[in-house]
């Protein structure tokens, strides 16, 4: 059972990071492509409020996980984080400008934030943290499905186009949210 | 030891700053530059490097795990060294995306080789400084990360791409210059002693 979840959390978190590697190569160029006012200087910015937002979030989530029902809101904390994280990438089809590609950057940080910070919390309960053989594939195959994800990504954009695409980090994301519901533990003890 | 802690952080977050500095730009600058890239070969030359990357650590991490004294694992952060310091120049001189592809590799190859190094010393630094833990590091790290891909969007905007890649090539050398000599006095001088 223990194995099946921990097996649930990697997967989720590997279609995380795909939903986010399958776009972040080549969304430079979907901007300049598709937003009017996109030059190289907001494109950056674009591209770091994503960081700042999921770095910020992060730390108010962890904050946030260590008072009332731990166990309740760090296994909602996944499942919003990833919900957040599926409904993210429409906000790159129907956004005109960049002041909302601005937004949708912050939004999807905020999915990535409170994603990470719950799923780092619940494995902290399942194995013990000085377990280096889940550590070590965890980093092996979530580079991996970076790497496949850039790829693919390339790929599925040149050939049927970026709506394909967008779709396509839609589904990745809600199968991850499919796992981590699966992996929902009820367990008011912890 | 104190100013070999505080230079070694500042060595890896001038690091961090100047990939931060290349990434966002590198599909623009592929774009403008290169005559056959497209949205395909760009996400391929992305997943060269991660591909690279992935298949070394292990190799890398496992070859410098016994290696009590540390010469191994300079070896290899020396090597390494040099390769992430020539990829900024090599972009450069890049005509096609093979050319690209070749260089991908080789920087999975620097980075997969400058990790045990970066490993190393982070870990003596957590040992000494208990407050300091890879989360801080990598929460620091993302932010300097984020703020640099804003200032490269600015230098390139208003001076173009290749002068980038130029400042960022030359700090990346004094930078893993100045690491391997740290990494020399924390890890390598100790044992010598």
């Amino acid at each position: 059972m223990i194995k099946l979840r921990l097996n649930n959390l990697l997967f989720s978190d590997v279609a995380m990071m795909a939903t986010v590697g399958l776009m972040l190569p080549i969304l430079p160029i979907y901007l300049i492509e598709k937003i009017p006012d996109a030059n190289i200087q907001n494109i950056t910015f674009a591209y770091s409020l994503y960081f700042i937002s999921a770095v910020i979030f992060y730390w108010i989530y962890s904050a946030f996980l260590q008072h009332k029902k731990p166990w309740l809101r760090k296994q909602l904390g996944l499942i919003a984080g990833s919900l957040i994280i599926a409904a993210a990438p429409l906000g790159y089809i129907t956004s005109q400008s960049m002041e909302s590609i601005f937004l949708v950057q912050l939004i999807f940080g905020m999915g990535m934030g409170f994603f990470k910070a719950s799923w780092r919390v619940v494995i902290k309960d399942i194995i013990k943290p000085d377990n280096k053989t889940f550590q070590k594939i965890h980093q092996l195959v979530v580079v991996l499905a970076l790497a496949i994800a850039a790829t693919i990504g390339g790929y599925i954009a040149y050939i049927f186009g970026y709506t394909i695409l967008i779709q396509t980090m839609i589904y990745i994301a809600l199968i991850g949210t499919i796992l981590n519901l699966l992996s929902f533990h009820i367990n008011p003890k912890k | 030891m104190g100013q070999w802690l505080r230079l070694l952080l500042e060595g890896e977050f001038i690091y961090i700053t100047a990939i931060g500095l290349i990434a966002p730009i590198f599909s623009i600058f592929l774009r403008d530059t290169i005559f056959d890239a497209t949205l395909l070969t760009i996400g391929i030359a992305e997943g060269i490097f991660l591909l690279t990357l992935a298949i070394l650590r292990p190799f890398t991490q496992l070859t410098t795990q016994k290696d009590a004294k540390g010469w191994r694992t300079q070896h290899f952060f020396w090597y390494g060294g040099l390769l992430v310091v020539l990829v900024p120049f090599l972009y450069l001189l890049a005509r096609d995306m093979i050319d690209i592809y070749v260089i991908q590799m080789l920087y999975g190859l620097g980075i997969a080789f400058c990790e045990p190094a970066w490993i190393r010393m982070t870990d003596l630094t957590c040992k000494i400084r208990t407050s300091t833990n890879w989360e801080q590091f990598n929460t620091v790290g993302t932010l300097l990360a984020a703020g640099m891909a804003a200032l490269a969007g600015y230098v390139a905007h208003n001076y173009g791409i290749k002068p980038l890649f130029i400042f960022i090539g030359t700090m990346l050398a004094f930078t893993i210059i100045g690491m391997n000599a740290i990494y020399y006095k924390l890890c390598l001088y100790q044992v010598k002693k």
